[in-house]
């Protein structure tokens, strides 16, 4: 199948593709998916049910709250208030459906959206891209710093009342 | 037989295995003749099981595994050897509309509670073989048999990886049909 049919069939799915210059950027995989990838694990499908990996000690339910205490717990990420791109830091954006259950999460690259689409392509994308019937919208964002030891560096230099 | 391992979305289209959007597979449309016969074996059954054993329950252990018939909650390790064609292009289906609805989906509680998902459940073990022959196919068909069967091979610490998972629920066919499985 050519890239052509494969972008048609993908903005059947997601309007809001159409006229944005999202990537296709691996071929269709069905061992991991979106919240693996947002964590940096493509070998296993993460999901909070019996049958699918979920980090020991984490909220086992389908639920925002559980996905953010479980990327807090695993990935020492924090919530922060929006998508806006800033060096340094790196982010993820929680989608979820009308009734407020996670259907997607997507990971932020640069100043674009890098995501993992169910059992299809991964794709880099604007971030309102996906929003509409497949995963519902938006509802809240995840930060961490992408510069620890610097950070620490700097934790350690304010203790000690040295220059900042 | 139909090749549900292609992952291609626009391939199923070609392929003409994307069906129309519905809220039920196509329905087959049966002929007076048929219908009176399966009403004529519904009320052998009947006849038989109440007369052949103990008490009304009997009537739900025949159904078991029948399509359409009662969901297996309990464990059931055989495997059917010889599934009706019948049941074969009723799965069929379903898989197709599951694949066409479900491709997007990483939620395994949306993919799972999707009504072709719950009615290849509830086919019970007459799904088992067709499920064993599209394990490596995308889909939570691990689930499903796990769901039926009421089996667990997968060790914990193969949990969510694909290829572990399936290589655990062919050990299990083998062990229970070493010739097929």
């Amino acid at each position: 199948m050519g890239e052509q049919e494969d972008r048609a069939h993908l903005e059947a799915a997601f309007p809001g593709l159409v006229g944005t210059t999202y990537r296709i950027a691996s071929p269709c995989r069905c061992d991991y998916n979106c919240v693996a990838f947002a964590a940096g694990d493509t070998s296993r499908r993460w999901w909070p049910h019996p049958s699918r990996y979920w980090p020991s000690g984490c909220p086992r339910e389908p639920t925002v709250g559980a996905f953010i205490a479980t990327f807090q717990h695993v990935g020492g990420y924090g919530p922060c208030t929006d998508g806006t791109f800033l060096p340094g830091c790196e982010k993820l954006a929680i989608y979820a459906d009308a009734a407020g259950v996670p259907t997607h999460v997507a990971r932020q690259k640069g100043a674009r959206w890098h995501s993992k689409l169910g059992d299809a392509w991964d794709i880099l994308h604007d971030l309102g891209a996906l929003e509409g019937e497949q995963y519902g919208r938006v509802v809240g964002f995840l930060a961490r710093s992408t510069r620890p030891a610097r950070n620490k560096a700097k934790r350690r230099r304010r203790v000690r009342g040295g220059p900042r | 037989m139909t090749d549900f391992a292609r992952y291609s979305p626009a391939a199923w289209q070609q392929d003409g295995l994307v069906v129309q959007p519905e809220q039920d597979p196509p329905a087959r449309p049966r002929g007076r003749g048929e219908i009176v016969g399966a009403v004529a074996v519904v009320a052998v059954v009947a006849v038989v099981s109440f007369a052949l054993m103990p008490g009304g329950v009997a009537i739900a252990g025949l159904l078991r595994g029948v399509p359409g018939g009662c969901s297996a909650s309990v464990r059931d390790d055989s495997i059917p050897s010889q599934p009706s064609p019948v049941s074969r292009e009723v799965f069929g289906r379903l898989v197709e509309w599951w694949a066409r609805d479900c491709l997007w989906f990483s939620s395994t509680t949306k993919r799972t509670a999707h009504p072709a998902f719950r009615r290849i459940v509830s086919m019970g073990r007459a799904a088992v073989p067709f499920l064993l022959e599209v394990l490596e196919t995308p889909g939570d068909w691990d689930i499903a048999l796990a769901e039926i069967t009421g089996a667990d091979p997968v060790p914990p610490s193969a949990t969510g990886r694909r290829a572990e998972t399936i290589r655990a629920w062919r050990e299990w066919a083998r062990q229970r049909d070493p010739v097929d499985g």
